[in-house]
């Protein structure tokens, strides 16, 4: 469903140098597989999400989404992933309703079809309550749930969610860790980034460690547990990036 | 660990639809206008400020700078007298009570006669500085010693410099003296046997039908007003549908979905629109309201008053303006990556925008030639000229498709920049990496 090829992006600078953002990067992921792209801030998570959806084009490589490349196809691409990111706001002037439906009017839905959709969504999410709410008066974690909701609005069969626990409580990650749970049952392939790695074993199938934009090891965890002689992703992170200790002497 | 999938995950969507297609254009511009037209700081612009401004612009301007008169009322004069006996001096030199226009004024210099109240004071200098009265009379010593049988009164008008009515009482008073002391003269000179009428040089005026006015007519600046407060109206709305969608972190979903940019930009380009022209209808039915309440239609809109067809003219080039300005707004806000960049970059913008409306007003200037192509100068040369009757066809019709072509120029920029990888990630690199695409 989803194959990463060499993907590589460059990022120039104001004083003429450049910064290698992603370097090389390849992996796959199948329906109703969760794989997690992780890694610190700043390691090329967000930066791969976006040239997979088209949003930024990529130095070198190719990214196709259910057989769909990126950078010929981008509409198709887009037709067929729900994007949900950490820093998504709403529109604080629409109703949940009115934001649902407006989304499923940007896919192209049925207003019928996207009526249906969104009333199924809200009883899933809890959002069935706030329908008629302005979404300026949610709270983070209606937002959220909003946000996952608007995601699903036209059925996509792949999702990007890019760090999409950033900023909740036990219940908002709760939340999350319900929908990723639901996504796989429905057959989505859903690549996830996250730089809570403890957080990443719970809802992951497979794992891809990226450090400074290279992708350092892929596997699932016992896999990675086999190749590292780490029990946690925590240690195996920080043996596969060749990490000292973080404060000097 | 994979699970097989419970259902056919085939996506709702159907065919993509052309990026302009009118439907979906209009459900875009839909929800944009939803959202801005549902913000209190829209309604402050659209509708409270124009219904507080023009009352209260008519009421100042009126007060200062009519004195607070319209074409319509007679200028009234607030007189003051130390005494009866002074009064009664100048009643029978002037005959305050029975002025009319002198019979042989019929051919001198047009004046309005005006209306005189009288008041006898104590303390004439204070209620001159208080305003009680607008000028008072103060008799003077007599020079040098009256000759028998000679007519000699002196008076000092006491009045405050900076009182517009003042300064008209005192020229209407001067005038009276002058007219006055002829008929004494006359009178005199018939009693010596001499005929001699009262004004041996008269002049009459004969004011000349003109098609174009020189000088400055008032009419220029309802336009400047009416295009002032439609670029007010246009401005909030531009920039919280374009920057204020980065800042709120709605672009990037928005720009993930499948619809072409140039769809997304429309649809907020129409929302822009449509606020600048309801602001632009509200100030000028507030604007209209007021000049015909506040007696000022006349002098600004000339004998015939405000006529509908006027109106319209007028309505068409501000819309037309509003289209042109909100494809321009909607450039600049697309670099913007944030509510306060936009604030700045809009603020020279709003200064460079003004500098048209003002040359406008300079008098003697002609639309004709480059000027029918310099934007906002056309419109507001073009709408003076429509007030004033003499709008040449031509060069209106080089006017709107000058402005219109300005327009489409300006979205066409737009689209290339709204969602470029540079504005949306805020990426270094130059004006080059700006203007590259995710596409």
């Amino acid at each position: 469903m989803i194959q990463v090829e060499g993907l590589t992006r460059r990022f120039a600078l104001a004083d003429g140098g450049e910064v290698l953002a992603v370097d090389d990067l390849s992996f796959t992921a199948g329906p109703g597989e969760v794989f997690g792209l992780l890694g610190p801030n700043g390691a090329g998570k967000t930066t791969t999400l976006r040239m997979l959806l088209g949003l930024l084009r990529p130095t070198s490589g190719r990214a196709t989404i259910a057989g769909y490349d990126s950078r010929l196809h981008p509409d198709e691409v887009k037709r067929r992933v729900g994007l949900v990111s950490a820093n998504v706001g709403v529109y604080p002037h629409l109703t949940v309703l009115e934001t649902l439906l407006f989304f499923g009017d940007l896919y192209g839905v049925e207003p019928s079809a996207a009526a249906d959709e969104t009333f199924r969504l809200a009883r899933l999410f809890g959002l069935k309550d706030l329908l008629r709410r302005r979404c300026g008066t949610l709270s983070t974690g209606q937002r959220q749930r909003l946000n996952l909701a608007r995601a699903l609005i036209h059925r996509p069969p792949v999702l990007l969610l890019d760090e999409p626990t950033l900023g909740l409580d036990v219940l908002g990650s709760q939340v999350v860790a319900e929908f990723v749970a639901h996504a796989r049952t429905e057959g989505k392939a859903v690549i996830l980034t996250t730089h809570r790695l403890d957080e990443a074993e719970r809802l992951c199938d497979r794992f891809g460690l990226l450090h400074q934009g290279r992708l350092i090891q892929t596997g699932t965890l016992q896999e990675l547990r086999q190749a590292t002689g780490c029990a946690g992703l925590v240690e195996m992170f920080l043996k596969l990036a060749h990490t000292g200790p973080m404060l000097a002497e | 660990m994979c699970t097989a999938p419970s259902e056919k995950q085939d996506p709702l969507t159907p065919s993509p639809l052309h990026p302009l297609n009118p439907s979906r254009l209009f459900r875009l511009a839909r929800k944009e206008l939803t959202e801005i037209l549902r913000d209190r700081r829209t309604i402050v612009t659209l509708l409270v400020m124009p219904l507080l401004l023009y009352p209260l612009l008519t009421v100042v301007f009126g007060q200062f700078v009519f004195g607070g008169r319209t074409t319509e009322m007679a200028p009234v004069y607030r007189l003051g007298f130390s005494s009866k006996t002074d009064y009664n001096e100048l009643e029978s030199r002037f005959d305050f009570e029975k002025q009319r226009p002198h019979p042989e004024a019929l051919t001198a210099l047009p004046h309005r006669e005006p209306r005189l109240f009288l008041f006898q004071l104590d303390n004439l200098d204070q209620n001159v500085r208080d305003g009680v009265v607008d000028v008072a009379f103060r008799r003077k010593p007599a020079a040098a010693a009256a000759v028998p049988g000679e007519i000699a009164i002196d008076w000092e008008l006491v009045y405050r410099e900076d009182s517009p009515d003042a300064l008209e009482a005192v020229a209407y008073l001067d005038r009276l003296c002058a007219r006055t002391n002829g008929d004494i003269l006359s009178q005199r000179l018939k009693s010596a046997g001499v005929r001699q009428r009262s004004d041996p040089i008269r002049l009459a005026a004969a004011p000349l039908e003109v098609e174009e006015r020189h000088g400055l007519s008032l009419a220029v600046f309802v336009p400047l007003v009416l295009i002032l407060m439609t670029m007010t109206g246009a401005v909030y709305p531009a920039i919280d549908l374009i920057a204020g969608e980065r800042e709120r972190g709605t672009l990037e979903v928005l720009i993930a979905a499948p619809v072409p940019r140039v769809s997304l930009l429309f649809g907020k380009y129409v929302a822009v629109v449509t606020v600048a022209v309801l602001t632009a209808l509200v100030n000028l039915g507030s604007l209209t309201v007021s000049l015909l309440v506040g007696g000022f239609a006349e002098r600004v809109f000339g004998s015939g008053g405000i006529r509908v067809g006027t109106l319209l003219e007028i309505f068409g080039l501000v819309l037309l303006f509003a289209a042109f300005f909100s494809a321009v707004l909607l450039v600049v806000t697309s670099f913007a990556r944030s509510f306060k960049e936009a604030q700045a970059y809009l603020i020279p913008l709003m200064v460079v925008a003004l500098l048209p409306g003002v040359v406008g007003l300079l008098p003697g200037l002609r639309l004709s030639g480059l000027l029918t192509v310099v934007p906002l100068l056309n419109i507001v040369l073009l709408a003076r000229d429509l007030l004033e009757g003499h709008a040449d066809p031509v060069s209106a019709a080089v006017v709107v498709l000058a402005t219109a072509a300005y327009a489409v120029l300006a979205i066409a920029l737009a689209a290339q920049v709204f969602g470029a990888e540079g504005v949306l990630y805020g990426e270094s690199g130059g004006w080059r990496a700006l203007l590259r695409r995710g596409r």
